[in-house]
């Protein structure tokens, strides 16, 4: 008769051992868990070709985030400062989308250069909290990206930061989504900048998309911006 | 008889599934390491989850381990996705992965770009890589 009751018991502390087991395995996990940025637009340590005048950097940018998990909120914080340290975000802009999966922030750059993003972001999740920092460069292009033009400039001038150190430029330029040119460009340093210059091909209206792929120090970076000419 | 047939085309499967999972790895010298690149599974068809891996070895076929801020970007007809995270595959030295779902057919480049190991003469560095999508809507079952 014994064995009949003991069977029960041992199978009772079997089973709660394994429960046991089980919370311990998932503890760490959870408790590891933050909401960490896996993916950013622009790429992180990636290029946006902006237009500019009078050597001010006139174009903006949203920077959207993907999160590991959802973030909140009332206690999630992106702040973007550029070279000189001036604050650029721009204020009230941050935004979650996908319940808090995605963050996005308006940024309005005055000048090239590299542009650091310091966060802090409470986990929707599991309430932990997460901070870091994320870099971009911001760069200078005639024309730039969303540039509206009344006719197609004779060449692309693109300048970007020193501090990139990139060596050469290779673009696909598509007119209303057909390719129209192919064509690359060599940097020169021209003072805290880097200058390259691609010829373009007659001026004609339409929606244009640039598909660059630039050749850094520290390695290839890639990106697609369009702008318009002739108010189409 | 029966059993030795079926142990012959058991035989005959397994090396025709090794023989194509071989020819859908390339590999490429990267200085003195060599990078197999692959995806699992293959072949590749649009709208399924896939894992895409990088497995680095050594002039001496061992794991390069401690490969540093590794990331991705894909490419298809100049327009670049990403870059994505590529994260050290769990219980495989050496052996780099990050999970992708292609939504169009067509020829796909991958970009990989990352840091040498702590202390290693290599630095920065980027390798490339070509994948062919196919459309999913070819599979068809039945007639």
């Amino acid at each position: 008769m014994m064995p009949t009751f003991v069977a029960p018991s041992l199978r009772r502390m079997i089973g709660a051992a394994l429960l046991l087991a089980a919370a311990l395995m998932l503890f760490p996990t959870v408790a590891g868990a933050h909401a960490d940025p896996i993916r950013m637009d622009p790429g992180i340590g990636g290029v946006v070709f902006l237009p500019a005048e009078n050597g001010a950097i006139t174009g903006s940018i949203t920077v959207r985030t993907w999160l590991s998990e959802r973030a909140e909120r009332n206690f999630t914080f992106f702040e973007v400062h550029d070279p000189a340290g001036e604050r650029v975000d721009v204020a009230g802009s941050l935004t979650l989308e996908s319940q808090g999966a995605i963050v996005t922030v308006g940024v309005a750059p005055k000048r090239i250069g590299e542009h650091r993003i310091s966060y802090r972001i409470l986990s929707a999740v599991d309430g932990h909290t997460n901070q870091g920092n994320l870099t971009f460069f911001v760069a200078e292009a005639t024309p730039g990206m969303g540039s509206a033009l009344a006719a197609l400039p004779g060449e692309l001038v693109v300048r970007t930061p020193a501090a990139l150190g990139a060596q050469s430029i290779s673009i696909t330029l598509l007119k209303d989504g057909s390719s129209v040119l192919s064509g690359q460009g060599a940097f020169s340093r021209n003072g805290d900048a880097d200058v390259a210059r691609i010829e373009l091909p007659q001026s004609a209206p339409g929606t244009y998309e640039v598909r660059w792929e630039l050749s850094t120090n520290s390695g290839p970076k890639f990106g697609v911006y369009s702008f318009t000419v002739g108010g189409s | 008889m029966r059993k030795s047939l079926h142990v012959m085309l058991a035989v005959a499967l397994v090396v025709g599934a090794l023989s194509g999972l071989a020819l859908a790895h390339e590999t490429k010298e990267l200085g003195e390491w060599r990078v197999i690149f692959g995806m699992t599974p293959e072949p590749v068809f649009t709208d399924q989850f896939y894992k895409t891996t990088w497995r680095f070895v050594d002039g001496e076929g061992n794991p390069v381990v401690g490969l540093r801020n590794l990331s991705v970007t894909v490419l298809k007809d100049g327009v670049p996705y990403g870059p994505f995270t590529v994260s050290a595959a769990h219980g495989s030295p050496g052996l780099y992965e990050t999970p992708h779902v292609f939504a169009t057919a067509g020829e796909y480049r991958f970009v990989l770009t990352g840091v040498g190991p702590e202390g290693s003469a290599t630095g920065n560095f980027s390798i490339e890589f070509y994948k062919e999508v196919h459309d999913v809507s070819v599979i068809t079952v039945g007639g």
